[in-house]
């Protein structure tokens, strides 16, 4: 965005904000205060001036994780509840069929000891596990970062690649393919099986298509998980004996069966 | 005249609401209506200055001719006696 845009969009910011200010003053006019009712004003996805995310229309985003900034996210991908994706002074992109799991926070490097600007990559199927920390560092393809992990600027984590759980991989390290490496300073542990390489894919897939499931349930509308609660209520499962000392045949409503696709061979592998 | 010192009064309104608003470490441009509002008060308070500057002018003008002629009446008359 160029000085002129940032000016329009100031000016903008005040015409709205005057707006907001007439809006309140009706308000009190009329004698309601429900606008100082204190909400959360968390958005899952935020822009910084020009810096718009673009997440793609199969992605997953949990309603509790920020992605902000430029950032980009690909399909059949998964940010799950709690990250925070922050791509403000430079890019971040997730490729497709990769989850970032809860509490995870992707940040790029703007200050560091070398002054290098680093963007953010991580490529397709990667699985990201929980509260892993990934600053400025790239990870390729099927690759996977274990638990409470933390990849430090300039690292770069080769295809199917492992980062142990907990490990603290150091600035400008490689890791190179079909190795598993772990500690802080993580240094190299063994070689990966194929048994091991296969099953990240397997997690990738497993998690996508975990993904769909909690997108259906996220963006189910209120009144339809009002009559849910109902009609679970009434279905509640109850003890076979006062079943069939009643002689009833309880059938679960189609509603509240859940899609099997959780299962991996159940749906199709996200590409 | 009337056009310059409109200007000049709101832009002094405007940085004294930016003012005011920077000792108070809010970002310059909060409640942007009040802008407005001290722009408006700025240019009728300089017109107003400007307005009262020059008929203080005249009124001081017409002051010192009186006391001139009263001057030179005491000048003259001190010479005829």
């Amino acid at each position: 965005m160029g000085t002129l845009g940032r000016a329009i969009y100031s000016v903008g910011f005040w015409i709205r904000e005057t707006g907001q200010a007439l809006d309140r003053l009706g308000c009190r006019l009329q004698g309601n205060y429900y606008f100082q009712e204190k909400l959360s004003r968390h958005r899952t996805l935020m822009n910084v001036f020009d810096k718009v995310p673009v997440v793609d229309h199969d992605a997953f985003v949990a309603p509790s994780a920020s992605i902000i900034g430029d950032v980009q996210v690909g399909r059949g991908s998964s940010i799950w509840y709690g990250c925070v994706l922050r791509g403000d002074v430079n890019s971040i992109s997730v490729g497709s069929g990769t989850n970032i799991q809860d509490n995870s926070l992707v940040h790029v490097a703007k200050s560091n000891l070398s002054g290098k600007v680093l963007p953010t990559i991580v490529g397709n199927n990667v699985t990201v596990g929980h509260s892993a920390v990934l600053h400025g560092c790239t990870v390729e393809d099927e690759a996977f970062v274990g638990m409470g992990a933390t990849l430090l600027d300039g690292v770069v984590v080769e295809k199917n690649a492992m980062v142990a759980a907990g490990a603290l991989v150091r600035q400008n390290t490689k890791i190179p393919a079909g190795e598993v490496w772990g500690g802080n300073p993580a240094k190299f542990l063994r070689k990966l099986t194929d048994e091991e390489i296969a099953f990240i894919t397997q997690s990738a897939t497993n998690y996508s298509n975990l993904a769909q499931v909690h997108a259906a349930e996220n963006a189910k509308p209120f009144d339809e998980i009002e009559f849910e609660q109902v009609l679970r209520k009434k279905f509640a499962n109850r003890d076979e004996e006062y079943d069939s000392m009643l002689g009833v045949v309880r059938e679960t409503p189609p509603e509240l069966v859940l899609p099997d696709n959780v299962l991996p061979d159940k749906a199709p592998k996200a590409a | 005249m009337v056009l310059s010192a409109t200007a000049i009064g709101a832009l002094l309104g405007l940085g004294t609401q930016m003012y005011s608003n920077a000792l108070r470490k809010l970002p310059y441009m909060r409640h942007p209506w009040e802008h407005v509002i001290g722009m408006g008060l700025g240019s009728i308070f300089v017109n107003q200055l400007v307005k009262w500057d020059a008929q203080l002018q005249v009124d001081l003008d017409k002051m010192l001719d009186k006391a001139k002629a009263a001057n030179e009446r005491r000048y003259f008359d001190e010479d005829d006696n």
